[in-house]
C-alpha cells in the first residue's frame, strides 16, 4: 500500500513532527567522539558468530525540483575479527558517470584504542567498473585502507549528486546528465539492514513542498517520521530509522535482501500510469520498422498458423540470433530501449535490446499492440510507482484485451513464449494509455514435471542393465535442454556417465539418443534416452539382498535446476526462494533375477503446504514397481515455514535413503 | 619482465576471458593464428598477434565472441589495432570504439594495489554462425626487464588451420625458446638472421582440435615459452633475493599476536591463521614494475600476488626460526618439440610463468608441512601435481633444483577415514552421532579446518545416512595437519529401524580426486567419476543388534554392521588398474554401555602405487 501526507491520519506507525521539535530523532552523521563512543560500545560477545557490524549509518537525502537527489552519507563500521578487519580493508562505491557522480569527504579509522587516524584521500583511485555480459561504461571508488586490526573501525563520508544517488553541490544540480530522465520525479528503494549486524540505520529524505511522497515499509517495522521543515523554503521531510538490526548472511537460495530486510520504497509519483507512458514514450521511437525487419518478421511467421506459433517463431529468432552481450549507445543507456534495427545489426544485446528487437518484429507481423514492459526477475515488487525493475519483457495485447507475456532473453533453448522461470512476476508495460503493476500468472508443479520412466533388469549371473528416458514439461524441459545444450558435445559423456554412476557406481553408459539437433528442436519436447549397464559382482544370485531403486538414488541430481530444493541449506532469517515449483515422477520397472518377495516395506504418502511425496512399490511376478512422485509446491519458503519445510524434506530424504528387501520365495 | 608480462597476459587472455578451451574443436577453429614477439636489448618486448576465428555455433558465439585481453599498464601499452566480422557472404562489421571496454579485472578490486592491471573486452558484432572475426592486436613494451621470460597458449584446445610463430631476440643474449605440449601441426622452422636478432620460428598448420575433458584441453594445448635468462638460477634470482633478505619488521605485525615459546605447529598454525585472515589473494597479477616487494611492505598493503604470499609467509616463518623452502609447479605437463618434431622428455625451460603456482614447504621437527600459497591452506602433499614439473628453491644458498614433482606424502600410507557411528536412547528419543576421523594426507581436509566445508559435509552426511537436511549439530573435534575430526548429531525419527548407509570417499577427497583423474589417465576424454561407493547397512533397534562384529541379534538398543551384500569390484573398471582406490580395513558393531557403537574405516592407498619417476627427493 501507499501513503502520501494527506493520509496520515491513517497510519499508526508515523508520527508527524516539525523538524526541531524533536530532538531524540535527531540522529545524524556522528561527530568523531561520537563515533569513537559508539565503535567502543559495540563489542565482539554482543555479536557471537560476526566479523563485522554496522554501528551507525545515516544518510540524508534531498531533491530538487528537477527530480534530482543530492545525497549525504556517513557509515560506521566496526571489525570484529582479524577477518572483519579483512573484509573492511577495502571500499568501494560505484557510480555511472552519465548518470551521478560520487565524492567521497572523509574516511577515519577508529582504533581500538580511541585514537582516530584520517585516510588520505590520495589512496582513492577512480576506475572502470568490472564488467561482465554488459559493458556499460560504470566506474567505482576504490580505497585501499591503511592495515586494520580487530577492534578498529571505519568512518566514512560521502555525497553524491544524480538521479540515483548523490553531492557535489548546488550548482552541479542542474547538470543535465543528474537530471531523472523523468524529469521532476524521484523514487528510490532503501533497504534496512545487510550481512552485517546493524545497530543504527537513519534514512532522510527532503522534497519541495509540493512533491510529497507515496511510500511502503514493508518486511518489518522501522520508526517513520514525517514532517515539514521550518527552514526559509519549507520542504516536507521523511525519515526512517531502524536499530539492532539482524544480520543477514548470503546462503543458498536464500531470497534476495530486498524481500527480507525492512525497506522503504517510496516514489513522487502516485500510481504506475505515469511512469507507464514514460516508458512507452522514450522507447516507442526505438521500435521503428525498417525494411530489413518487417522482411525478417515475415519471412519467420510464414507458414506458421496461430498467433502463438508465429510469436513463437519470431521469439525463437530472437533468442537464438541475439546473444546477450551489452554495449552501450551513449545516452540513455540502461533505461532506453536499443533501437531495433541497431540490435539487429549488432546481433547482440540485453533484455530490453531484445525485447525491443522482438516488440518490433511482432508489430512488423502484424501484432501492432506490442510494448515493451519493465519486470523483476527474482523478487517481488512493491505497489509504489518506484523503479524496481531489472528486467524487460515484451507484452502483446490481444484483441480480447488479453496479455500474452513474451520473454525472448529466457527463450533461448526453451519452448516456452513466457519462462516458468517467471510465474508470478511483477511487471508494468509501458502504453501509451498508461498502464499499471500487473503479476504474470503462477505456474503449478504439474506445468514443470520431469518425467523419468526406468526398465531394468538384473541377471541371475548379477548382471545389471537398463534403459531411461527423461521428458520434461515446462521449466524441466528447458532445464533438460540447457543442461547439454550450453556444453559442449565433448563434455556431454560426462554427464551422462554420472546420471549412470548415481543408479549405480559402477554403471556405464551404452547408448544415448542425444543429439543437438534434437536439442534445438523446439516444435516437440526433448527426450532424452540412455541405456546403462553394469556388474554388482555377485558370485552367486542371493537368496536374500537389499535394492535401493534408481528412483531413489535420484540419479538427476547432477542438474541443479532439478534439484535446487535438495540443496537448500537452513537460514531462518532468510528463508528460500527456488526458481519453480516443480514435479518429479518416476516410474520404474525391475525385472528381478528369481522370484523374490518384497519385506517390510510400506508405501510412503506425505503432504504439507509446500510440497507433498508418495512412493508407492509392489512386486507383479518377477518385475518390482516402483511408482515415486516428489512435488515440490513453494517457490518462496518464509522463516516461518521452516519447519513445514524440514518436515518435507525429512520425506523426502527418508525415502531416497530407502533401501527394499528381497527374499527368495513365492507369496 | 615485460615480456613475462606481455606473454601472462596473453595466456589470461585466452585462458580466463577468452574460454576457447571450454569448447570443442566442433564449435570453432581458429582459421589463422599469427604470434610475433620482439624482445628488445633493454629487456622491452612488443608482441604482434592476428587471430581469426570461425564460429560453428550458438554455444561458440556466446562464448568465444566477447574476448578479453589482460594487460598490466605499467609495463605496456596495448591496443586493438583491428577487429571486425566477416560473414561468410564478405559482408565486414568494423569493430568501433563503443564495443571497445577498458575494464578493470574482479582480483582487482580485493586488492587495489595491483590497479595497474587492465582489461580489454571486446564485443564482435553481428555475429552469426559461419561468420569470422579477426582481431589484430599489439602490445609495446614501455619498461625493460633484465630477464624477459614468458609463454603463449596457442589455440587453446580449438582446431587451427594455419599460422604462425616468430620471436626475434637480439644475438647476443642467452635465449631459450620452445613449444611446449601436444605438438602434432606444429613444425619447427630454421632460425634466421636478421641484422644483430636472431629470428625462431614455427609454423602451425593443421593442429587438431584437442580432445579431452575442458581440463585437458586447457592444460594440453601448445604453448610457447622463452626467456633470456641463462638458467633457472637467473630467472629465479630476484625471487631469491626476496626469499634472502631478513625480515625485523615483520616481528610487529604478523607475529605480535603470537606468543614466543610455542610448540614448531602451533606457531606454524598461528602464523598461518594470521596470514590467512588478514591478507586479500590476487592470484597471479603483479606490481606495476613487476618487481617483488619486501615482505614487510607485502603485510603493509595486506595484499598479496600467490607468489608474495609465499614470500611472506616464508619470511615470517624463518622469523621464529621454521626453515622453509619454495617450491614452484607447474600447472600442467610439459612435453618439448624435438627437432625431429616429436615430443620429448620432460624439460623446463627457464620461463617463471611455466611454474605459476607457488608452495611453500615448512620444515618442523617432526616433518615437513606444505602450503598452498595461492589458497594459504595446508596440503598434506598437492597430490594433483605429482609428475609435474617444478622448481625448488632451497634455503641453502637458494640453490634451484628442477625435476617431476615427486609424492611429498607425509603420510606414506595414503588417507585413511574412519567412521564412528553411535546410537543412544534416551528420553526424548533415539540420538544418533557419527564421528569422521579423517587421518593422511589431501589437501581437501584442510577445508574442513576453517568450517567452509562443514555445511555441505554435514547435508551430505545427512543425506547418506536419511536425516532430514542441515537440522544436524555439527562440531570439528580436533584439527592438524595429519588428522581431523569432527562430529555429527542428530535425532532419529524412529525408535527403531536400519539405516542404509552409503559410505563415499566423496566429500572428504573427491576434488583432488577428480583432479589427479586428468593426470593420470592422458588422452582419458573423461573424468574418472568420483563418487565411489561403499555401500554398508546399518540396523539399529529391536532385532538389529549384535555384539563385536557382523551377526544376528535381537537386543533392542544395538547396532548391527554388515557389509552389503553387493562388493564393488576393486578396483572400479574404469580406474588404473594399478590403482588401488579404496578398501575397508575394519567393519564391525559393539555396545559398549548404554549405547552402540559402529566403525567403518576405509583406507586409499593409492599413493604408493603410482609410478612417477622421482628425480630428487625432499627427505
Amino acid at each position: 500500500m501507499w501513503r502520501r501526507l494527506h493520509d496520515l491520519a491513517a497510519m499508526t506507525t508515523v508520527v508527524l513532527f516539525v523538524v526541531g521539535a524533536f530532538p531524540a530523532s535527531a540522529a545524524g552523521f556522528l561527530t568523531p567522539d561520537e563515533a569513537v563512543v559508539r565503535t567502543r560500545a559495540v563489542v565482539q560477545e554482543d555479536y557471537p558468530g560476526e566479523i563485522v557490524v554496522r554501528v551507525h549509518s545515516s544518510t540524508e537525502v534531498s531533491v530538487s525540483a528537477s527530480g534530482t537527489a543530492v545525497v549525504r552519507q556517513q557509515v560506521v563500521d566496526k571489525a570484529l575479527s582479524e577477518l572483519g578487519a579483512k573484509s573492511l580493508s577495502v571500499l568501494r562505491f560505484d557510480y555511472d558517470p552519465a548518470t551521478s557522480e560520487v565524492s567521497l569527504q572523509r574516511i577515519w579509522i577508529v582504533r581500538q584504542n580511541g585514537r582516530i587516524e584520517e585516510v588520505e584521500m590520495g589512496r582513492v583511485l577512480d576506475l572502470p567498473q568490472p564488467m561482465h555480459s554488459i559493458y556499460w561504461p560504470l566506474r567505482m571508488k576504490l580505497v585501499s585502507l591503511p592495515p586494520l586490526e580487530a577492534g578498529d573501525g571505519v568512518l566514512w563520508e560521502r555525497s553524491s549528486v544524480g538521479f540515483q544517488i548523490a553531492y557535489l553541490g548546488p550548482d552541479s544540480w542542474e547538470d543535465p546528465r543528474f537530471t531523472p530522465p523523468q524529469r521532476g520525479e524521484y523514487y528510490d528503494v532503501v533497504l534496512f539492514g545487510t550481512e552485517y549486524p546493524v545497530v543504527f540505520q537513519e534514512w532522510t529524505v527532503l522534497t519541495p513542498a509540493d512533491k510529497p511522497l507515496y511510500y511502503t515499509v514493508a518486511n518489518g517495522p522501522l520508526e517513520v517520521e514525517v514532517g515539514v521543515t521550518e527552514t526559509e523554503v519549507r520542504r516536507l521531510k521523511y525519515r526512517f530509522v531502524g536499530r539492532d538490526l539482524p544480520s543477514y548472511g548470503e546462503s543458498l537460495h536464500a531470497p534476495p535482501l530486498s524481500d527480507i530486510v525492512p525497506k522503504v520504497v517510496l516514489s513522487t509519483l502516485e500510481n504506475w500510469s505515469g511512469r507507464s507512458r514514460w516508458f512507452y514514450m522514450v522507447n516507442e521511437p526505438m521500435f521503428e520498422l525498417t525494411e530489413e525487419i518487417e522482411e525478417l518478421a515475415l519471412r519467420l511467421v510464414e507458414g506458421r498458423n496461430g498467433d502463438l506459433e508465429r510469436i513463437g517463431a519470431l521469439n525463437r529468432w530472437v533468442a537464438h540470433n541475439i546473444r546477450y552481450s551489452g554495449v552501450t549507445m551513449g545516452d540513455g543507456e540502461g533505461y532506453t530501449i536499443h533501437p531495433a534495427a541497431m540490435t539487429l545489426r549488432d546481433r547482440m544485446g540485453v533484455c530490453k535490446d531484445k525485447a525491443g528487437l522482438l516488440v518490433a518484429l511482432m508489430r512488423a507481423a502484424g501484432y501492432k499492440e506490442t510494448y515493451a514492459a519493465m519486470t523483476m526477475a527474482g523478487s517481488r515488487v512493491e505497489n509504489i510507482a518506484a523503479d524496481q525493475f531489472n528486467h524487460a519483457v515484451v507484452v502483446w495485447r490481444r484483441p480480447d484485451g488479453g496479455i500474452v507475456l513474451v520473454d525472448p532473453t529466457w527463450a533461448p533453448l526453451s519452448m516456452e513464449l513466457w519462462s516458468n522461470y517467471e510465474g508470478g512476476q511483477y511487471y508494468v508495460p509501458g502504453t501509451p494509455q498508461g498502464d499499471t503493476l500487473r503479476r504474470s500468472s503462477d505456474i503449478s508443479a504439474d506445468e514443470n514435471l520431469l518425467r523419468v520412466d526406468i526398465e531394468s533388469r538384473i541377471a541371475p549371473e548379477g548382471e545389471f542393465s537398463g534403459e531411461v528416458e527423461m521428458e520434461g514439461r515446462g521449466a524441466m524441459d528447458t532445464a533438460l535442454r540447457r543442461w547439454f545444450g550450453t556444453t559442449p558435445e565433448s563434455e556431454w559423456g560426462g554427464f551422462l556417465d554420472s546420471m549412470a554412476a548415481a543408479i549405480w557406481p559402477a554403471a556405464e553408459i551404452t547408448e544415448s539418443s542425444l543429439t543437438r539437433d534434437d536439442l534445438e528442436d523446439l516444435d516437440r519436447p526433448f527426450t532424452l534416452e540412455f541405456a546403462f549397464k553394469s556388474s554388482l559382482g555377485w558370485r552367486e544370485r542371493p537368496a536374500h539382498f537389499y535394492w535401493r531403486p534408481a528412483s531413489f538414488r535420484f540419479f538427476v541430481e547432477a542438474n541443479s535446476r532439478f534439484t535446487e530444493n535438495l540443496t537448500a541449506s537452513s537460514s531462518p532469517l532468510r528463508g528460500f526462494r527456488f526458481w519453480t515449483r516443480k514435479r518429479f515422477h518416476f516410474h520404474e520397472e525391475i525385472r528381478l533375477p528369481g522370484r523374490y518377495l518384497l519385506v517390510s516395506w510400506s508405501d510412503v504418502s506425505f503432504r504439507n503446504s509446500l510440497g507433498s511425496l508418495s512412493a508407492r512399490v509392489e512386486l507383479k511376478g518377477k518385475t518390482l514397481v516402483v511408482d515415486l512422485v516428489i512435488s515440490f509446491d513453494a517457490t518462496v519458503v518464509l522463516p516461518e515455514q521452516m519447519d513445514a519445510y524440514r518436515d518435507l524434506m525429512t520425506a523426502v530424504g527418508n525415502t531416497r535413503a530407502s533401501w527394499l528387501e528381497l527374499m527368495e520365495g513365492k507369496p | 619482465m615485460t615480456l613475462s608480462a606481455l606473454l601472462n597476459r596473453l595466456l589470461v587472455v585466452v585462458l580466463v576471458g577468452f574460454p576457447g578451451y571450454a569448447l570443442g574443436g566442433e564449435d570453432a577453429r581458429w582459421i589463422r593464428l599469427d604470434v610475433r614477439v620482439e624482445v628488445h636489448d633493454d629487456g622491452r618486448v612488443d608482441t604482434f598477434v592476428h587471430q581469426e576465428m570461425e564460429v560453428h555455433s550458438l554455444l561458440a558465439r556466446d562464448k568465444l565472441c566477447d574476448p578479453r585481453f589482460l594487460t598490466n599498464e605499467g609495463q605496456e601499452k596495448f591496443s586493438i589495432v583491428r577487429a571486425r566480422t566477416i560473414w561468410p557472404d564478405g559482408r565486414s562489421f568494423e569493430v568501433t570504439p563503443r564495443l571497445m571496454h577498458h575494464t578493470t579485472p574482479d582480483s582487482v578490486l580485493s586488492c587495489p594495489s595491483f590497479s595497474s592491471w587492465k582489461e580489454w573486452v571486446v564485443t564482435l558484432p553481428a555475429i552469426v554462425a559461419g561468420a569470422t572475426w579477426e582481431i589484430d592486436m599489439e602490445s609495446r613494451g614501455i619498461a625493460g626487464s633484465p630477464v624477459a621470460q614468458g609463454f603463449y597458449a596457442l589455440g587453446n584446445g580449438l582446431s587451427v588451420a594455419a599460422g604462425s610463430v616468430s620471436v626475434g631476440v637480439p644475438a647476443e643474449l642467452p635465449f631459450h625458446c620452445t613449444i611446449l605440449g601436444d605438438l602434432a601441426g606444429v613444425r619447427k622452422l630454421e632460425p634466421v638472421q636478421e641484422a644483430a636478432h636472431t629470428i625462431y620460428r614455427w609454423e602451425l598448420k593443421d593442429l587438431p582440435a584437442t580432445e579431452g575433458t575442458a581440463q585437458d584441453r586447457e592444460l594440453r594445448s601448445p604453448l610457447l615459452a622463452y626467456s633470456t635468462a641463462r638458467d633457472w638460477g637467473d630467472a629465479t634470482r630476484p625471487l631469491a633475493r626476496e626469499m634472502a633478505r631478513e625480515q625485523t619488521t615483520l616481528a610487529d605485525g604478523v607475529l605480535k599476536s603470537i606468543p614466543i615459546g610455542l610448540p614448531q605447529d602451533q606457531v606454524l598454525w598461528s602464523i598461518l591463521d594470521r596470514v590467512k585472515n588478514s591478507i586479500n589473494l590476487c592470484g597471479g597479477l603483479t606490481t606495476a614494475d613487476e618487481s617483488f616487494r619486501t615482505p614487510g611492505e607485502i603485510w603493509e598493503s595486506r595484499q598479496a600476488t600467490d607468489i608474495e604470499a609465499s614470500l611472506l609467509l616464508s619470511a615470517v616463518l624463518r622469523e621464529r626460526g621454521i626453515a622453509t623452502r619454495l617450491l614452484l609447479v607447474s600447472n600442467r605437463p610439459l612435453r618439448k618439440l624435438q627437432e625431429d618434431g616429436t615430443a620429448g622428455p620432460d624439460d623446463l625451460p627457464p620461463v617463471m610463468d611455466l611454474v605459476p603456482h607457488p608452495y611453500v614447504i615448512a620444515e618442523l621437527d617432526s616433518g615437513k608441512v606444505v602450503i598452498d600459497a595461492a589458497s594459504l591452506g595446508v596440503v598434506a602433499t598437492p597430490e594433483w601435481e605429482y609428475g609435474n614439473q617444478g622448481v625448488l628453491l632451497t634455503s641453502e644458498g637458494w640453490d634451484v633444483d628442477t625435476g617431476s614433482v615427486p609424492t611429498m606424502g607425509i603420510f606414506p600410507e595414503g588417507f585413511h577415514i574412519q567412521v564412528l557411528l553411535g546410537l543412544s536412547t534416551g528420553s526424548e528419543g533415539d540420538r544418533l552421532e557419527c564421528r569422521v576421523v579423517l587421518r593422511g594426507g589431501s589437501s581437501a581436509w584442510s577445508s574442513f579446518r576453517n568450517g567452509a566445508q562443514l555445511e555441505a559435509l554435514g547435508n551430505w552426511v545427512n543425506r547418506e545416512l536419511g536425516i532430514a537436511p542441515t537440522w544436524i549439530a555439527l562440531r570439528v573435534d580436533a584439527w592438524s595437519p595429519s588428522e581431523t575430526s569432527f562430529s555429527l548429531a542428530g535425532s532419529l525419527s524412529a525408535a527403531d529401524g536400519e539405516l542404509k548407509v552409503q559410505l563415499s570417499p566423496a566429500p572428504f577427497c573427491g576434488e583432488p580426486l577428480a583432479r589427479l583423474s586428468g593426470w593420470i589417465r592422458h588422452g582419458s576424454p573423461r573424468p574418472l567419476p568420483w563418487s565411489l561407493y561403499h555401500d554398508f547397512r546399518i540396523g539399529f533397534g529391536a532385532g538389529a543388534g549384535t555384539e563385536g562384529g557382523a551377526g544376528a541379534g535381537t537386543e533392542p538398543g544395538t547396532l548391527k554392521v554388515e557389509r552389503d551384500y553387493l562388493e564393488v569390484s576393486h578396483p572400479p573398471e574404469r580406474s588404473e588398474p594399478r590403482t588401488q582406490w579404496h578398501r575397508v580395513v575394519s567393519l564391525a558393531g559393539y555396545r559398549s554401555g548404554d549405547s552402540s557403537q559402529a566403525r567403518v574405516e576405509l583406507v586409499r592407498s593409492w599413493l604408493r602405487q603410482l609410478e612417477w619417476p622421482l628425480f630428487w627427493s625432499l627427505e
